[in-house]
């Protein structure tokens, strides 16, 4: 099948999935009332279900949004939909700062994700806010702020590589955006419809099992909670994550510990990658790993199996590149024809409006 | 005659009664250090690697006596990971006990710390300035947050000092300058917290949590070498504390002591070994207040033996709390910032609930 044909029935099967999913979380793409007067009220409104299990009726489509964090943003960017944004946090103030979304420069902000500012964001009297589901406050706590100003609130997070094809679905069908929202959809999951089908087929035993710390030395995630999404990236790019008993979001681990786990990989995160010159930093972490004495007999440093990698393709909305370089990283073999980065060039080409750029992991996975 | 004898007769009971009291403390002491190296011992051979009590003795010989030939894994989690954890407890405890001890002598307040004058509110600001702007990768970015959280923690001392210099150095002044500086850094950090990314506010707040996992033989070395530099300056002016605490700034300067600039001094030097020390492991403050009360509790208030005796403390809650913190929940290791109050706390009560007699002073 080629290349093409493939894309276009990818994208036939996300738009049924799309049009499924959105009959199966009550979508009522409501009626237009007419009224007796000469002015006809439009009342379109669609209820979606969010990702703190809340459903929300919203206006459809959504015109005006304030967004509580920078993964929403990023996502509207993807889906051409970043000019509705008509309020914004600190975290995407911050992107913004470092050079993302110039169109949203003069954006007003309403405060921060932990502590809005409701009076501003009333103000604004967007459609829609879209906050984080599951950190305080809460999408409830927020609505019930908002509540007197009539701005519903939904939680959409972006960052779980389980439940990210829903939120997204869930955001197109919002914007009335299918179509635009079914490509989207489409583009990922060629990619990580391949890995799922590949990885699928490694039995249990033969699993690699990958350490992943944070910037933090010794800081790591629980793999049983709902977490931040790392431990899923790991388990969807075909490994087994160190820790899946723990349900601590973020820890200190035992440094013994580690050792005695003997990981197959190590994996660093790290900020910095789209606008970094060159690999200079990201190669005195990776040495600064390999020389950790603890971990000196490890299968992951004997067998030169540690990297850096950016948290630009592994951290927040951008989860859903971290199994294609995760599973490349593991398992080169079985994934000769993936290249995960020109998937991220045409990604920032296409989507986000931005040239290629940037070093992603130490050392480079396509040597 | 008779009074003659009745005179020379309580000098010597005086005389007995100080030997005495003398030998009890010396040998509170002596009690103290033996407890902490068994304890020390104890940390050595626990650990999540599952090594034996011979198995730690062998890798510690191993290094000493290569030919010996230790597992290399055994070796490095005895040398590399528990070894350092415990020497930094040690010394990091007694530094910061120490200085805690220092600092509430000269302001005969016995809720001051070097903490409660600012130092590591400023250390953390320093600490979050570095991450927030992105100084948090190997090599000058680690020493980056070092000597931030450094210098902010000694300009902090310094400030404290020059404010309390314009109104004569009083314990007062002093206080209330520190408690002003603490807000002011404390506030200046959470601006930057508001304004930090994800990844960077964990970074900061896990600094202020306290750690002593990742700690090196060169920093412990740094912190050793300020201690043997100022902590026998401070146990010099231990007659001159017990002075000005028994009669007064002027009572102490009717025996030659210069109030101030003991004042002064102590307060810089034990500045110093503070921010030495929470600039390498994060924000450790329980120690440097608690410490010294325990100390007091059993050996009463006199400097000369007080000083020594809240460096044992310090040190065994520091090494009681790693051992913890690294064990109750692992492979999950609690800060040790959190666990020395949850360790410190009941052993401070028992004394306070159990000792009669009023300790302070």
């Amino acid at each position: 099948m080629s290349k093409r044909l493939k894309r276009a029935l990818l994208v036939c099967i996300a738009s049924v999935l799309l049009l499924s999913s959105l009959a199966i979380t009550g979508c009522s793409s409501a009626s237009t009332e007419n009224t007796d007067t000469e002015e006809a009220v439009a009342a379109d409104t669609i209820t979606v279900q969010d990702s703190a299990d809340r459903y929300v009726e919203v206006p459809y489509p959504v015109e005006s949004i304030v967004v509580l964090w920078n993964n929403p943003t990023e996502e509207l960017k993807a889906l051409g939909a970043v000019d509705r944004i008509v309020g914004i946090d600190e975290a995407t103030k911050a992107k913004i700062d470092e050079g993302y979304y110039p169109e949203l420069a003069d954006t007003p902000v309403v405060g921060s994700c932990e502590e809005p500012n409701y009076e501003a964001i009333a103000e604004l009297d967007p459609d829609v806010v879209i906050c984080l589901s599951s950190y305080p406050p809460l999408p409830e706590e927020i609505a019930g702020e908002l509540e007197p100003f009539d701005i519903a609130v939904v939680g959409l997070d972006f960052y779980r590589t389980d439940v990210y094809f829903r939120e997204v679905t869930t955001l197109g069908a919002m914007l009335g955006l299918e179509e635009e929202t079914a490509d989207y959809i489409a583009f990922f999951k060629e990619s990580l419809d391949m890995i799922a089908e590949r990885v699928g087929e490694i039995a249990d035993a033969d699993r690699k099992t990958v350490y992943f710390e944070g910037a933090d030395d010794y800081g790591t995630y629980g793999g049983a909670g709902y977490g931040c999404g790392i431990p899923g990236m790991i388990v969807t790019g075909g490994g087994v994550d160190l820790y899946p008993e723990i349900t601590a979001e973020w820890f200190e681990a035992d440094p013994e510990d580690i050792a005695q786990r003997n990981p197959d990989f190590i994996i660093k995160g790290q900020s910095g990658g789209y606008f970094l010159a060159d690999d200079t930093d990201f190669k005195a972490v990776h040495g600064a790993i390999m020389a950790r004495p603890e971990l000196a007999a490890s299968t992951a440093v004997t067998q030169n199996q540690v990297y850096t990698m950016s948290f630009d393709v592994s951290g927040g909305a951008r989860k859903k590149f971290g199994p294609m370089f995760i599973a490349k990283i593991l398992y080169p073999e079985l994934f000769e024809d993936l290249d995960p980065e020109s998937v991220l060039k045409q990604y920032y080409e296409d989507y986000l409006g931005l040239e290629w750029q940037g070093v992603y992991t130490y050392p480079a996975i396509n040597q | 005659m008779l009074a003659g004898m009745t005179a020379t007769s309580t000098e010597q009971s005086v005389r007995d009664q100080y030997s005495r009291s003398i030998a009890r403390r010396l040998l509170i002491v002596s009690a103290g250090i033996v407890v902490l190296m068994a304890l020390a011992v104890v940390a050595l051979c626990i650990g999540s690697a599952e090594l034996s009590a011979g198995g730690v003795i062998h890798a510690l010989a191993t290094r000493l006596v290569p030919s010996i030939g230790a597992p290399a894994f055994d070796e490095s989690v005895v040398w590399e990971l528990r070894l350092p954890r415990i020497v930094m407890a040690i010394i990091g405890g007694a530094g910061l006990a120490v200085s805690g001890a220092q600092m509430q002598g000269i302001t005969k307040n016995p809720l001051v710390s070097p903490f409660t004058v600012g130092i590591s509110s400023a250390a953390a600001f320093g600490a979050s300035v570095a991450i927030m702007f992105g100084l948090r990768f190997v090599g000058a970015g680690t020493f980056a947050i070092i000597g931030n959280a450094f210098l902010f923690a000694m300009v902090c001392a310094l400030l404290v000092f020059g404010l309390a210099s314009l109104r004569g150095t009083s314990p007062e002044t002093l206080i209330l300058a520190g408690i002003a500086l603490s807000y002011l850094f404390s506030a200046l950090t959470s601006i930057i917290h508001f304004f930090a990314s994800e990844e960077d506010l964990m970074a900061m707040i896990h600094w202020t949590f306290g750690t002593l996992t990742g700690v090196k033989w060169p920093e412990i070395a740094i912190v050793a070498a300020v201690m043997v530099v100022c902590v026998p300056i401070l146990v010099k002016y231990s007659w001159d504390i017990n002075a000005m605490a028994l009669g007064g700034d002027d009572a102490a300067r009717s025996l030659g002591v210069d109030a101030t600039r003991v004042r002064i001094v102590s307060l810089l030097l034990s500045a110093l070994i503070t921010a030495t020390i929470i600039s390498f492991t994060g924000i450790i403050g329980f120690v440097c207040l608690v410490s010294p009360h325990i100390a007091r509790y059993l050996i009463g208030g006199d400097h000369r033996f007080l000083l020594p005796a809240s460096c044992i403390v310090g040190a065994i809650v520091m090494v009681a709390s790693d051992v913890v913190g690294r064990t109750i929940i692992s492979p999950i290791i609690l800060p040790i910032g959190i666990v020395t109050s949850l360790v410190g706390v009941p052993l401070f009560l028992y004394l306070l609930l159990t000792r009669r007699q009023d300790y302070w002073g």
